[in-house]
């Protein structure tokens, strides 16, 4: 009997130790190796479409690739993470949510930025430029291509699925796929923060 | 009735289905002519019992911009039928659509129709089956409502009226 008492104390004391892990909701990239870089120049007489992802340390940084003609996929994403930030109160201060266009061709960087804000003013949005959307694709080793006549204005856009998740050491931790709840999501996020 | 004859109707541009008041109204498959202008304005929708469309909504996005509506579409009827074509006066172009993923892309892909099974549902969801409004005429704003008519194999026709809300 004595045992069993000493046992569970054991076990309890192991939950304190952090031997007992909580899963997360997102896809956790192991090794988290340090994020690629990401540097979009943003519109010159609009400083806030700017990004420089490694002078984001600091702050868990929230990543999306689509587009703003995108009628389902990207405003349900934007919706869940709108849904998320609500879910972590009123403090979300150390977490920066940006909307990256893969689409340059229709989307200024400012188009990109109004985009996001539409779903919380938080959110912001940029476009690269041909050249950086070229780079960008490449280190991240993700893909974006437009489908049907790119001629007209009806094309689609393929990109990627996932919202990427930096954590606050600039190291790209976690893939959250479409469909995680805004709940888990926010849980995913203050446990970065 | 076959997609054929509708395409045949459409053609010729006398049918036009356009937008009744309240929710979603019912039409005949014989169809009845009105002008090509016709509207949210003007309502002209024809009914037959057996489908019913829940919870219709559509996303708010800008003028020029694209969105979806979504709806779960419910047949009482004792055979299966399709859907196979959208219409709306909302948009340039209206079209079926599904979002699929990909390995880690998602992608979105014009489908000819979905398939109404007797006496079952079929889910237009978000990530999933939807109706693409190409290039908004207006912004659709949240309260807006937004017609979309709903075209099946049998020549049924249903007119919903979506409210524009975020999810
Ligand atoms: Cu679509």
């Amino acid at each position: 009997m004595r045992s069993v008492v000493r046992i569970t104390l054991l076990w309890f004391s192991a939950l304190g130790l952090g031997c007992v892990e909580r899963p997360w909701h997102g896809i956790v990239r192991s090794p988290a190796d340090p994020a690629p870089s990401l540097v979009l120049a943003g519109a010159a007489d609009r400083p806030e479409t700017r990004v420089r992802l490694d002078s984001l340390r600091g702050q868990v940084v929230v990543l999306y690739f689509g587009y703003t003609h995108c009628p389902d996929v990207c405003p349900t994403t934007l919706s869940d993470w709108a849904r998320a930030k609500r879910a972590l109160g009123a403090d979300t201060t150390g977490i920066r949510w940006i909307f990256v266009s893969v689409d340059p061709t229709r989307d200024t960087p400012a188009d990109a930025d109004a985009y996001a804000r539409q779903f919380d003013p938080a959110f912001r949005g940029t476009a690269p430029t041909d050249a950086e959307l070229a780079l960008l694709l490449a280190d991240w080793s993700i893909a974006a291509y437009p489908e049907g006549d790119p001629r007209t204005p009806d094309y689609t856009v393929a990109h990627p699925a996932h919202t990427f998740v930096v954590d606050a050491e600039g190291r790209f931790r976690l893939m959250i796929p479409p469909g995680v709840r805004a709940d888990d999501i926010a849980d995913d996020l203050r446990r970065l923060r | 009735m076959t997609s054929r004859t509708i395409y045949a109707a459409c053609a010729s541009g006398l049918i036009f289905l356009g937008a009744a008041c309240g929710g979603a109204e019912q039409a005949t498959p014989e169809g009845r002519p009105t002008t090509p202008t016709d509207s949210v304005a003007s309502p002209s929708a024809m009914t037959s019992p057996g489908l019913t469309a829940v919870e219709p909504w559509a996303r708010p996005a800008d003028a020029g911009k694209n969105t979806a509506v979504y709806v779960q579409l419910e047949s009482a009827l004792p055979e299966g039928d399709s859907l196979t074509g959208v219409r709306s006066e909302a948009a340039e172009r209206t079209e079926l659509h599904e979002s699929v993923m990909e390995g880690e892309m998602m992608r979105m892909r014009p489908v000819a129709g979905f398939a109404l099974p007797a006496g079952g549902r079929l889910e237009l969801r978000p990530m999933g089956a939807h109706v693409m409004l190409l290039r908004l005429r207006d912004p659709l704003v949240p309260g807006d409502t937004v017609a979309v008519t709903f075209e099946f194999a049998s020549g049924r026709s249903l007119v919903v009226r979506a409210g524009v809300r975020t999810p």
